[in-house]
């Protein structure tokens, strides 16, 4: 087991006053909370500054800390002095539910009622010593990314995480888990999906939280989404544009027949309805329309350009003043 | 295989099935509806039917009270800032997606 240096965790001196403690707690807890932070390590950082200022508010507990002294560093092999658990009586119980508090806090202060080392979970209403008490695993979020064509016509995903578990010994314990999650047809981006009980394992014979998987999709060469609609941009060619056309274009549902009125300029927004994502109400697929040019790489090519000029007298900047 | 549950919008559910699918006190649910932090459709409590992700929405803010010390009002603004900052995160990364 290793040493935990409480005050450096929470960034104050060893001589920090409990206000002082108490300003540098909330700035952590603002920043590393697992509900704000976009942090990868936020939850475990969140979990150490919970720890440290259980510790360190509490003038009993920081007093019982003190005495371990002050020449430890963090990570330092630990071991309880002879006879710790003696001297310290019944103080052990009584904390409040912490954040899958560490072997170090249980060594020093118990583990708590009915629970193995470090099992608390957060928010415990803090059962006193014998006091059991059960409490929901905490829920947890992830992002799973998928292709949009899974999004458009559903599939199977297999989806792995790592979540904590209580071992044989009641000590909460890493696994990596893998499951199959079914996308259903039309699940749009930002949507979340809830795994029952796949979160924190629960405390004290309660049950486990559950697990969030957000939507995210993969970025595609073809198309984008915005919520249930798809976008595309179509490249056409001038005459196409200007003479009206049929034109193949490709939707998540394969490919359609799109009619360009004659006239079209660059940018136009054609849309496709109900060609987009699938629901209750399926979402559209707006096409952008480009017009490219061909290059003119022959003398009779560029003289077809330089006859169009001289039959279409035509100032494509003429709104701009110039 | 887990069966995910997906969260619709429209699955809705009453103020008795809320507190129970969210572990709670009614009265929980209602002091979160006064502050504005949930959101149920209809008039009054009896006809209230909250979208189903409302029940994490339930455990967020109690997280967000007991860990950062908050009052109500200060849940309820840091969870409409938090709904912005993830909505605008999210579009920031699939616009960076498409940029390649």
């Amino acid at each position: 087991m290793q040493y935990k240096d409480y005050y450096d965790i929470l960034g104050v001196p060893r001589d920090a006053d409990g206000a002082a403690i108490k300003r540098a707690y909330r700035k952590l807890a603002r920043k590393y909370h697992p509900d704000v932070s976009e942090e990868a390590d936020a939850e475990e950082r969140f979990k150490e500054v919970q720890e440290a200022y259980e510790v360190l508010k509490d003038a009993e507990k920081r007093e019982a800390y003190d005495r371990l002294g002050s020449n430890w560093r963090e990570g330092d092999p630990f071991t309880p002095p002879p006879g710790w658990e003696q001297d310290l009586g019944g103080h052990a119980g009584g904390f409040r539910g912490g954040a899958d508090f560490s072997d170090f806090f249980a060594s020093i202060f118990g583990a708590a009622p009915g629970g193995g080392p470090g099992g608390g979970p957060r928010g415990g209403p803090g059962g006193g010593p014998g006091g059991g008490f059960q409490m929901r695993g905490e829920d947890r979020n992830a992002r799973i990314r998928i292709r949009l064509e899974d999004a458009y016509a559903g599939a199977t995903r297999a989806f792995s995480f790592v979540t904590t578990e209580i071992g044989p010994r009641g000590e909460p314990q890493q696994a990596r888990k893998t499951v199959n999650v079914s996308i259903p047809k039309g699940v749009a981006e930002g949507q979340r999906i809830r795994l029952a009980g796949q979160g924190g394992a629960g405390f004290g014979g309660g049950p486990a939280g559950d697990l969030f998987l957000e939507i995210e999709f993969e970025p595609h060469a073809v198309f984008h989404a915005e919520g249930r609609d798809i976008h595309v941009e179509l490249p056409v060619a001038p005459w196409e544009a200007a003479l009206g056309a049929k034109v193949r274009t490709p939707t998540l549902g394969g490919t359609v027949e799109l009619s360009i009125p004659p006239g079209t300029q660059s940018g136009r927004r054609l849309r496709l309805a109900g060609r987009g994502l699938p629901g209750k109400v399926a979402g559209d697929q707006y096409v952008t329309l480009r017009i490219v040019t061909p290059p003119a790489t022959s003398d009779e090519q560029r003289d077809l350009y330089r006859r169009m000029a001289e039959l279409m007298p035509f100032d494509p900047r003429a709104g701009l003043g110039t | 295989m887990i069966d995910p549950q997906f969260l619709h919008d429209d699955d809705s559910l009453d103020l008795d099935e809320m507190a129970r699918a969210s572990g709670v006190r009614v009265e929980i649910i209602v002091e979160l509806v006064s502050h504005d932090i949930l959101q149920p459709r209809g008039h009054d409590a009896r006809e209230w039917r909250f979208p189903a992700p409302s029940i994490e929405r339930v455990h967020r803010a109690l997280r967000l009270r007991r860990d950062l010390d908050l009052n109500w009002p200060g849940v309820s603004l840091g969870l409409a800032l938090l709904d912005e900052l993830h909505d605008l995160r999210r579009r920031h990364r699939a616009l960076l997606r498409r940029l390649g």
